[in-house]
C-alpha cells in the first residue's frame, strides 16, 4: 500500500477522511441507542494507591432515558461500598509511666460516589447478537475517607503524621468495556470499568493515601423499557 | 496607556500573591487550637499554656516564624542546647493579647556536642532534665519564667536542598513552671538550615 506524505494530502482528502471517521462513530452510536435502566455490582480494586489496597463493592446504576435512536448518551451513578483498609500509625507520649511509643492500627474507609454522563460506542456483535461496547464517561466524583485509629489513647498519646478525614472530589473520566449477553427480555452484561482519580489535589497536608481510582469488574442486568422492535 | 496601567497592576498583584507564604497549620480535632504532630518540616509549633492554645506566628510574606537552635556555652560541666521560637495566642478573638511571646526548651549537652550527636537524639525522650522558659515582654508580670520540661525528639532527619543540609526536627514537649504555669500538649515540626547552626 502506498504511503502518502502528510503534505501531499489535500484539504479535500482530509475532510473526506474526517467525515469517514465521523460517519463510522455516529453509525456505531446509533446502533446502540435504546432506553434502558441497568443495575450492576461486583468487585473493585483501587489502582492509584501503591502502598494501600482499597477494595469496594460497586453498585452501578445506568440510565438511558433517550427515546431518540440517535442519542447514544446515558447517565450513570456509581456508589462504592468500602471494605476497611488496614494500616498502622505510630503514637508517642511524654508520660513516663507509659511506653514512649506504640503502634496503632489505622482503619481507612473510602466512600465513593460518582455521577457521570457517558457515550456508548458499539464495537462488535456476533451471530448470537451478543455485543461488545465501549463506554466513555465524564463525571463528578465525591470521595470521603473516614479514619479511625483503634485503641487510641488521645489523652496521653499523639500520632505522628496522622491521616485525617477527607471529603473532596472533582471531575473524573472513566472508560468501560462491556460485553452484552442478548436475552429475550432483558440483557445481561459483564463490565470492566476504569476510572481516573479526581482531577483535584488532596490539599497541602501530606496524607498516606491518595484519591482512589477504581478498577471494577461487575455483572449486571439491563432492563429495557420502550424497547425497539 | 490605560492598558499598560492595568497590565502593570495585574503584574504587581501576580507577584504579590505568588510571594505570599502558605500557613502550615493543620488543626488537631482532638486538641482545639493546636496543630497535628507532623514531621514534614512544616515549621509549626503549638502548645497549651494554662489551657490556652499558643502557636508560632505567621506572616503573609515570611511564612511561619522559624525557631532558633543553638548551643549555649556555659562555665559548668555541660553546655546547653536551646530550641526556641516566638509564640502567640492562637485565637482570632484575642489578637495581640498574648500573655507570652517566646518559649525556649533548654537541654544539657556535653561540651563536645556535634550535629551528629544531635541527629542521634532522634527517638530520645528527655525527662525532667530540661528547662522550659517562657518570656513575657509586654504583659504584667513581664520577664522570663523558668521551670522543668520534658522533651521528646520523636524524629530528627536531614535533607540536602540546593547544596545545603536541612535538619527536620519533630517532637513533643511539656513543662511546669512553679505549678502555676502549666505547658501541655506541646508539639513542634521544624526545618532548620544546618549551615546556620553553631555546633
Amino acid at each position: 500500500m502506498k504511503n502518502f506524505p502528510a503534505e501531499l494530502l489535500t484539504m479535500k482528502h482530509k475532510i473526506t477522511f474526517l467525515a469517514s471517521i465521523l460517519f463510522f462513530v455516529l453509525f456505531s452510536l446509533v446502533v446502540n441507542a435504546q432506553t434502558y435502566v441497568s443495575l450492576a455490582s461486583g468487585i473493585s480494586k483501587d489502582v492509584n494507591n501503591t502502598n494501600k489496597s482499597f477494595y469496594h463493592i460497586p453498585v452501578s446504576l445506568q440510565w438511558n432515558p433517550f427515546k431518540n435512536k440517535r442519542t447514544p448518551f446515558f447517565f450513570e451513578f456509581d456508589y462504592n461500598i468500602p471494605f476497611t483498609c488496614k494500616s498502622t500509625g505510630n503514637a508517642y507520649t511524654l508520660n513516663p509511666s507509659l511506653p514512649e511509643k506504640v503502634t496503632l492500627q489505622e482503619n481507612i474507609r473510602s466512600y465513593i460516589f460518582i455521577a457521570s454522563m457517558g457515550v456508548s460506542i458499539h464495537l462488535y456483535t456476533n451471530k448470537k447478537w451478543n455485543s461488545f461496547y465501549l463506554n466513555i464517561l465524564l463525571g463528578i466524583c465525591n470521595q470521603y475517607f473516614k479514619i479511625v485509629y483503634k485503641n487510641y489513647d488521645k489523652a496521653n498519646y499523639e500520632v505522628l503524621n496522622p491521616d485525617i478525614k477527607l471529603r473532596s472530589g472533582g471531575l473524573v473520566t472513566s472508560i468501560a468495556g462491556i460485553y452484552n449477553f442478548k436475552k429475550s427480555k432483558h440483557d445481561m452484561f459483564l463490565k470492566v470499568y476504569l476510572q481516573s482519580p479526581p482531577f483535584q489535589s488532596t490539599g497541602d497536608y501530606v496524607l498516606s493515601y491518595k484519591f482512589v481510582a477504581p478498577l471494577q469488574l461487575t455483572f449486571g442486568y439491563k432492563l429495557f423499557y420502550n424497547k425497539r422492535k | 496607556m490605560k492598558q499598560f496601567k492595568y497590565l502593570f497592576i495585574s503584574t504587581i498583584l501576580l507577584f504579590f500573591f505568588a510571594g505570599c507564604a502558605k500557613r502550615n497549620f493543620f488543626p488537631d480535632a482532638d486538641d482545639p487550637g493546636l496543630s497535628l504532630l507532623t514531621s514534614h518540616g512544616y515549621n509549626v509549633a503549638s502548645n497549651y499554656i494554662n489551657g490556652q492554645p499558643y502557636v508560632n506566628p505567621f506572616g503573609f510574606l515570611s511564612g511561619n516564624s522559624l525557631p532558633f537552635l543553638e548551643k549555649i556555652l556555659t562555665n559548668s560541666a555541660f553546655d546547653t542546647l536551646s530550641l526556641s521560637w516566638p509564640i502567640e495566642l492562637n485565637s482570632s478573638s484575642q489578637i495581640n493579647n498574648s500573655m507570652y511571646q517566646r518559649i525556649s526548651l533548654l537541654m544539657p549537652i556535653p561540651k563536645s556536642f556535634t550535629q551528629n550527636d544531635f541527629s542521634s537524639m532522634s527517638g530520645t525522650r528527655l525527662l525532667n532534665t530540661n528547662t522550659v522558659q517562657i518570656q513575657s515582654y509586654f504583659n504584667s508580670p513581664s520577664g522570663v519564667f523558668s521551670g522543668t520540661a520534658n522533651v521528646y525528639f520523636v524524629k530528627i532527619g536531614s535533607d540536602i536542598l540546593n547544596n545545603s543540609k536541612y535538619i527536620k526536627i519533630s517532637g513533643l514537649f511539656d513543662g511546669n513552671i512553679g505549678d502555676s504555669i502549666l505547658i501541655t500538649k506541646g508539639r513542634f515540626d521544624f526545618e532548620i538550615n544546618a549551615d546556620n547552626l553553631n555546633f
